[in-house]
C-alpha cells in the first residue's frame, strides 16, 4: 500500500474523531476532504478491496433496499460497509470508505453495500466497477438537478455497457429495458393481478411512449406508475423474462410469496414489496438460499422516516417520507386514505437536496385525498402546498413553523398523527422530536 | 355558462406540474360559477375543435416533442382556424415553441413548427434554468420557473408577453418573456404558471366566454394563491 494513501486516510479519521469531539456531525465533510488531498482516493480504495462490491440505484426505494441487504448480509455473521442516503454522492459515499478502511487504508470486510443517487452513478460507475449493481426504478425526481428522465436512462446505459458486473433490475421498468452489462441481467417483478391493488386516480406514466416506435406502452397489470407487466402492439417492448417474481400479495396481512415461496414482513405499502423483491433476488444471487432470508424478513425494521413510528406526549406519531410524485401517490392512497389518522400534516422543503423546484407538487395526485382528515401544510414552501391542495379542492392550514407543540396541536392524548415530509423537512422532524 | 377545454398531448407535453395550468382553470372556473369540462387529446384521436373555446399545451422533453411533431402538423389548419376564431390559450415551453415557424432541437435537428404565432426557435447552447421574475403591462408581474435551451424570436409583428426583470424569458439576451397573440399566452414559465399568476386565468377564462369576468377576489383559491406568489415575489 502506497504510504500516502495511508497518510490521507490517517489524517481523515484524524480530523473526523475531532470534529465528533467538538460536536459536529459529519457525514460528507471527511469525503470532501479525502478528496481534496487525493481526488483518485475513491479509485484506490475501491482498487484494492478484495471482497464484493454491491451498488444500489434508482428513484425510488434505495434506501429500504440497501438496509435490507445490509441487515440480512449482517445477520448472515458477514463484515460490511454501507452508506446512508444522505451521503450517496461520491463524497459521501467516500467519507464511509474512508470510515470502514483499517488504519493501514484498507478495506477488509466481505461486502462494500453502496447506495448511490442514479445520476452520480451514471457518472462514477466505471471507477467503482462493481460486482453487482441493482437498479430498482426510474422516474421523475428532482427534474431541475437531473435534467430529463430518458436521457438519464441513457446515460446509465452508456456507462455499464462495458462493466464485467451482474446486473439486477427492476423488469416492471420499462425505462431500464435497454440497460445491459457484459453478462446477462437478472430480472424481477410483480406477477399478480394489480386489480387488486387501489387505484391513485389519474397516475402519471414518466414513460408513456415507446420512443423508437413511438407506440403506446400499454400494461397487462400495472403494479404503480409506469412499472408493470408491459408491452405495445407491434411488441417492440414487452417486459422481459422474470428470474425473480412475487406472485402473491396480500395487503391486509403483509404475506407474501417470490417464486413460490410464502414470505412475511412488518414493511407494508406496494413499494416496500418492490424493495423486498429486489433484495431477494439480489441475495440470491450472492448465492445465499432462500430460507435463509425467509427466516430474516420478518424481523426487519425499516430505516428512519420510511413510515415508522412512534410516540410523542402520548400520541402515535407516524413518519412516511415522500420526495417525488410516486412516492406521495403511494402514502396518499396507502397512508393518508387508510383514514387512521386525526391529524394529517404534510411538510415541503426546497433545499438543495429536496430540489429547489417544488412543481412536482402538481404531478402528485392530491385531488383523490379523502377530504375527511384533518390537513395541515408545512415546510419552507408551506404556502405553494396549500395553494396546491386548494386547487385540489382540499382545505388545510399553514403550519407556521415546526415545532412540537404545532405538530401535535388540536390533538387528543391517543391520536394518530400523520407526517408526510421530504427528505430535508424530515430530518427537521427528527430534531424537533429529538431524534 | 359553460366551457370546454382542450389538453393537448397530456401524457407527453407535461414536464414541472403543466397540468397544474389546467387543475387551476378548472377550480377557478367553479370560482365563476361555470362549469368546466376537460378532455385530453393524445397521438392518433379524432379532433374537433370547433367544440373548444380553451386550450392548453404543455412543455415536453426533446423527445416528447419529436414524438408529437408529425402527428401535430395534422391538424395544422384547424388549430389555425380555431386561434382566428379566438379560442383562448395557455402555450407553455414546448407548447409555445411549436405554434411558431420552427423549433431548433438540442440534438441540432429541427422541427418544423405550426406558424401560426410570429415566432421561431433556434437552438440555444446556454442551458436557462431558474426563476423568472417579468413585469407586463396587461398582467403586472408574473413569476415562475424556466427550463429551456432553446432561443425563441418573435418577429416585428410579435408583442412580447412581458419584459424580464429576473431570469431570461424569451432568449439569452434576457429582455422579453412569451407572447400574447389574439387570445393566446405563449411562455416559458413553468411552476406551473397559472397558480401563482392567477389574474392571467381570469383573463383566459374571460376571453373564452366572451365577456370580462369581474375579478372574485372572494374565495379561497384567490386568497391562497396570492398569499403564495407574494412569498415569492418577496423571496425573488
Amino acid at each position: 500500500m502506497n504510504p500516502s494513501i495511508i497518510l490521507t486516510v490517517w489524517f481523515v479519521k484524524i480530523f473526523t474523531v475531532l470534529t465528533k469531539l467538538f460536536g459536529y456531525q459529519a457525514s460528507t465533510l471527511p469525503g470532501l476532504i479525502g478528496f481534496r488531498l487525493d481526488s483518485q482516493l475513491l479509485d484506490k480504495l475501491i482498487k484494492s478491496y478484495q471482497g464484493k462490491l454491491i451498488l444500489i440505484s434508482g428513484t425510488n426505494g434505495k434506501t429500504t433496499t440497501t438496509k435490507l441487504i445490509a441487515d440480512f448480509l449482517s445477520s448472515s455473521g458477514k463484515t460490511l460497509v454501507t452508506n446512508s442516503s444522505g451521503s450517496n454522492l461520491e463524497r459521501g459515499i467516500l467519507a464511509s470508505l474512508i470510515k470502514g478502511s483499517s488504519w493501514r487504508a484498507k478495506l477488509e470486510q466481505d461486502y462494500l453495500v453502496i447506495e448511490i443517487d442514479e445520476a452520480e452513478l451514471a457518472r462514477i460507475v466505471s471507477r467503482l466497477d462493481p460486482n453487482y449493481l441493482l437498479v430498482t426504478n426510474l422516474s421523475r425526481d428532482q427534474l431541475d438537478r437531473y435534467g430529463e428522465i430518458d436521457s438519464l436512462a441513457t446515460k446509465i446505459g452508456g456507462a455499464i455497457r462495458s462493466l464485467d458486473c451482474q446486473l439486477i433490475i427492476n423488469g416492471d421498468d420499462p425505462l431500464l429495458a435497454s440497460l445491459k452489462t457484459t453478462k446477462p441481467a437478472i430480472y424481477y417483478g410483480f406477477s399478480f393481478d394489480s386489480q387488486q391493488l387501489p387505484t391513485s386516480g389519474s397516475e402519471l406514466s414518466d414513460i408513456p411512449y415507446d420512443i423508437k416506435t413511438k407506440q403506446k406502452i400499454k400494461y397487462h397489470n400495472r403494479y404503480l406508475g409506469h412499472l408493470g407487466d408491459y408491452y405495445t402492439d407491434s411488441h417492440s417492448l414487452t417486459r422481459p423474462k422474470l428470474d425473480y417474481h412475487l406472485d402473491k400479495l396480500d395487503l391486509e396481512t403483509g404475506k407474501l410469496q417470490i417464486n413460490h415461496q410464502p414470505l412475511d414482513t412488518k414493511l407494508s405499502g406496494v413499494y416496500n414489496y418492490y424493495n423486498i423483491l429486489a433484495s431477494y433476488s439480489l441475495i440470491c444471487s450472492l448465492g445465499y438460499n432462500d430460507s435463509q432470508f425467509q427466516s430474516f424478513l420478518p424481523s426487519f425494521e425499516p430505516a428512519p422516516g420510511r413510515s415508522q413510528s412512534l410516540r410523542l406526549d402520548g400520541r402515535e406519531l407516524t413518519i412516511a417520507l415522500a420526495k417525488n410524485p410516486v412516492g406521495m401517490n403511494q402514502v396518499i392512497s396507502y397512508v393518508i386514505n387508510s383514514k387512521q389518522y386525526q391529524k394529517v400534516i404534510i411538510l415541503i422543503n426546497d433545499q438543495i437536496a429536496d430540489g429547489r423546484d417544488v412543481s412536482w407538487l402538481y404531478d402528485c395526485d392530491f385531488q383523490t385525498v379523502l377530504p375527511t382528515t384533518k390537513l395541515f401544510a408545512g415546510g419552507l414552501r408551506a404556502k405553494d402546498l396549500r395553494l396546491r391542495l386548494t386547487v385540489a379542492g382540499l382545505e388545510s392550514s399553514l403550519l407556521e413553523k415546526l415545532d412540537k407543540s404545532s405538530l401535535l396541536a388540536k390533538t387528543d392524548p391517543d391520536d394518530r398523527i400523520l407526517i408526510v415530509p421530504n427528505y430535508t423537512a424530515m430530518q427537521d422532524v427528527f430534531e424537533v422530536i429529538g431524534q | 355558462m359553460k366551457l370546454k377545454l382542450i389538453y393537448l398531448y397530456p401524457e407527453i407535453m407535461n414536464t414541472y406540474g403543466d397540468r397544474g395550468n389546467v387543475m387551476l382553470l378548472e377550480a377557478r372556473a367553479k370560482d365563476y360559477g361555470i362549469e368546466i369540462s376537460t378532455d385530453y387529446y393524445t397521438l392518433g384521436d379524432q379532433l374537433d375543435l370547433t367544440q373548444y373555446q380553451l386550450l392548453f399545451f404543455g412543455g415536453g422533453q426533446d423527445k416528447g416533442q419529436n414524438l408529437i411533431a408529425r402527428d401535430l402538423m395534422y391538424h395544422k389548419a384547424q388549430l389555425s382556424d380555431a386561434v382566428k376564431r379566438g379560442i383562448a390559450g395557455l402555450l407553455v415551453c414546448g407548447g409555445y415553441q411549436m405554434l411558431g415557424s420552427e423549433v431548433g432541437l438540442a440534438d441540432g435537428g429541427v422541427l418544423e413548427g405550426l406558424s401560426i404565432l410570429p415566432v421561431k426557435t433556434l437552438v440555444g447552447k446556454n442551458r436557462k434554468i431558474g426563476n423568472l421574475l417579468v413585469q407586463s403591462e396587461q398582467f403586472g408581474s408574473l413569476v415562475g420557473f424556466e427550463n429551456h435551451s432553446g432561443n425563441t424570436i418573435l418577429d416585428q409583428s410579435g408583442k412580447a408577453l412581458a419584459q424580464t426583470i429576473k431570469g431570461y424569458g424569451n432568449n439569452d439576451s434576457a429582455i422579453d418573456e412569451g407572447i400574447i397573440y389574439r387570445n393566446l399566452i405563449g411562455t416559458y414559465m413553468h411552476g406551473p404558471f397559472l397558480p401563482k399568476n392567477i389574474q392571467v386565468a381570469d383573463w383566459l377564462l374571460s376571453r373564452a366566454v366572451g365577456k370580462d369576468l369581474l375579478t372574485n377576489t372572494q374565495s379561497s383559491l384567490y386568497k391562497v394563491s396570492i398569499s403564495a406568489r407574494e412569498s415569492v415575489l418577496g423571496a425573488l
